[in-house]
């Protein structure tokens, strides 16, 4: 219109909508997208006339930022979609998880307070290698015949006894192809000892089992000299030196011998531990 | 160890860090530096240490014309970090510059915005530069993003709104809608590739060599994107390449313009790509307002004519171009706390 051109003419030029040219021209801004665009158009418009845009910007009473700028959508909810999923850990910790505790609570409860023995037991595992020999011995005198007693001992108190004993060990020490010589020695060995050492004592303690029991002797020093279970009618036997402190389980079906006396254990606990102190 | 002390007297910051030139918005108080990104290293001759001697304007005068010991650097390049050490610096200098002095080293908030086309590695090298320039956290924004807060348009709107931010280094074409965008574009052609393509041209031409800074100022004086009657013309000096001497000559806009026309094509189609993939309803809203041009390149002359009789849609020049993306840096700055879908992931 200005400068004699149409409105479809700017309209093309500007590849604007005509109807966004006449809005422009008539200053209804509110029919324009927004105030970016409106300062836009209008500058582009006066550039297109070959006018200065300055002046025109400056008249326009719609100023970029006038309005307070929003940066995230509009919002008129709250919630959060839940994204149903199974998950095995979450089952494991709902479920499983304390079911294992009470398996544990339970081992417990019955390990602990009902079954004192297998407690005890323990203890002779963790006995040192010594004694664990002695240990053995003793196990040998129980279920073997009771004149090979001094053969494997290696105390030297005891195997001062028998010349040949002591040789027999020695070269049970040597080299695996000289298996045969000591294998010679043990056999001459017990028609040896019987006869010849007919004084020695016999095991200080002794105890014979009627019925399944377990058996631990301490010494003077409080130290584990002996422990064991004893099966219905296995026989074990121990030497040391007096004084002992004797522990039995399952008292009334083992028969202690002390020095080749029998020995009563009076000293019984309700659950069949009986303890005895011999001089 | 006082980072938690050291940030609490610090101002947050959002930076703008451009290829040609880095801006830093600090809270509450605008826009407090625009600087060029450049940076001039000089080597200590006696210890053999790289001191910085210069940053910014001062740096970038140094650009072309520095002697052996002295290496004026432009450490971003294409939008992303080209050399992370001297990025490093270039950022610990210029938040020291607009933090006064103080006892405490200053460990502001960064707002630090990122082209969008950049990979997981070009983020984290920007993430990480801010950091070791003493930065207590870093939030990353998507370029377009922020030049279209910066250029006012309603991006938490359910309208679409086109984009295109011409940087030195890069072009960012974003489609934005409710607070998110909805396609992204980027093309390793900015104002840096307009400067070389005025060199290449010369030098084919004229037979003359110039350097990067008269071609800018070629480019800034006389380039103009879309044929006009109207003739503009300068008169710069370069080298001979024939003679070897340093001669005058002048060159025409119209020149120039088919010196760059390449690399406006390829904005031109960058920008056409952009409308291919725009959803219907957000094209629609774009042909009715039109896109928005943004960033250095936006006042090269008559480029949204051509972009706009290239694709038959109003094209705006949003006002003040250059501060656009740093403005918007700012504006998301000011809402930081409450902005989380806003910023980019690495």
């Amino acid at each position: 219109m200005e400068q004699g051109r149409s409105v479809a003419e700017m309209a093309q030029q500007l590849k604007l909508l005509p109807r966004q040219i006449t809005a422009l021209e008539e200053g209804r801004f509110d029919e324009l997208p927004g105030p970016v665009f409106v300062r836009g158009f209008v500058r582009n418009y006066a550039r297109a006339l070959g006018l200065d845009p300055e002046p025109l910007l400056a008249s326009l009473e719609v100023k970029p930022g006038a309005e307070a700028v929003t940066l995230t959508p509009a919002s008129n909810a709250e919630g959060e979609i839940r994204i149903r999923r199974s998950r095995p850990w979450r089952i494991v910790l709902r479920y499983v998880l304390p079911l294992f505790v009470l398996l544990l609570l339970v081992t417990v409860y019955f390990d602990w307070f009902r079954m004192p023995s297998p407690t005890r037991q323990e203890t002779a595992v963790l006995l040192p290698p010594a004694v664990e020999a002695q240990d053995t011995t003793t196990d040998v005198l129980g279920s073997h015949s009771r004149s090979a007693v001094a053969e494997p001992f290696s105390s030297p108190a005891v195997s001062v006894a028998s010349e040949d004993d002591s040789l027999g060990e020695t070269t049970q020490s040597a080299p695996a192809s000289d298996v045969s010589e000591p294998e010679k020695a043990r056999a001459e060995a017990p028609s040896v000892v019987s006869p010849e050492n007919p004084s020695e004592p016999e095991s200080v303690l002794r105890f014979r089992a009627e019925g399944r029991s377990w058996v631990e002797v301490r010494d003077a020093s409080g130290t584990v000299v002996f422990s064991r279970i004893l099966d219905a009618g296995q026989e074990a036997s121990l030497d040391g030196t007096p004084p002992f402190s004797l522990v039995v389980g399952n008292a009334a079906v083992v028969r202690v011998e002390f020095r080749g006396e029998p020995i009563e254990i009076k000293e019984v606990s309700k659950n069949g531990v009986g303890r005895i102190r011999l001089p | 160890m006082f980072g938690f002390l050291r940030s609490l007297f610090s101002n947050d910051l959002a930076i703008d860090l451009g290829t040609a030139n880095t801006l830093i918005y600090m809270r509450g108080r605008g826009i407090v530096l625009n600087e060029p990104s450049v940076v001039a290293i000089r080597v200590d001759p006696s210890s053999g240490k790289k001191v910085i001697q210069a940053v910014g304007q001062t740096a970038k005068q140094m650009l072309g014309k520095t002697p052996g010991n002295l290496q004026a650097i432009r450490p971003m390049k294409d939008g992303v970090i080209a050399d992370f050490v001297v990025t490093e610096q270039m950022i610990k200098q210029f938040i020291k510059k607009v933090h006064a002095s103080s006892l405490l080293s200053p460990s502001p908030r960064i707002i630090i915005c990122v082209p969008c086309g950049s990979t997981q590695v070009e983020r984290r090298a920007i993430r990480d530069a801010a950091l070791a320039a003493g930065a207590s956290k870093v939030f990353l924004i998507e370029e377009p993003m922020a030049a279209a807060i910066g250029a006012g348009l309603p991006v938490a709107e359910a309208t679409g709104s086109m984009v295109v931010d011409i940087g030195g280094g890069t072009t960012e074409v974003g489609v934005i809608a409710l607070g998110g965008m909805v396609y992204s574009g980027s093309i390793r052609v900015g104002g840096d590739k307009f400067d070389d393509a005025i060199v290449n041209y010369i030098r084919r031409n004229y037979g003359m060599l110039i350097g990067e800074a008269t071609a800018e100022l070629i480019k800034k004086q006389v380039a103009i994107a879309f044929p006009s009657p109207e003739v503009l013309e300068v008169e710069v000096k370069g080298r001979n390449l024939a003679e070897g001497i340093p001669r005058s000559f002048t060159v025409s806009s119209n020149e120039i313009r088919e010196a760059i026309a390449d690399p406006l094509n390829q904005i031109v189609s960058a920008i056409k790509i952009a409308l291919e993939q725009t959803p219907p309803e957000l094209g629609s809203d774009i042909a009715e307002r039109g896109i928005v041009l943004t960033g250095g390149g936006a006042l090269l002359r008559d480029l949204d004519r051509l972009i706009q009789e290239e694709t038959g849609l109003p094209v705006i020049v949003a006002e003040d171009p250059l501060t656009c993306v740093a403005r918007g840096c700012g504006m998301a700055l000011e809402k930081v706390d409450m902005l989380d879908t806003l910023f980019a992931t690495e």
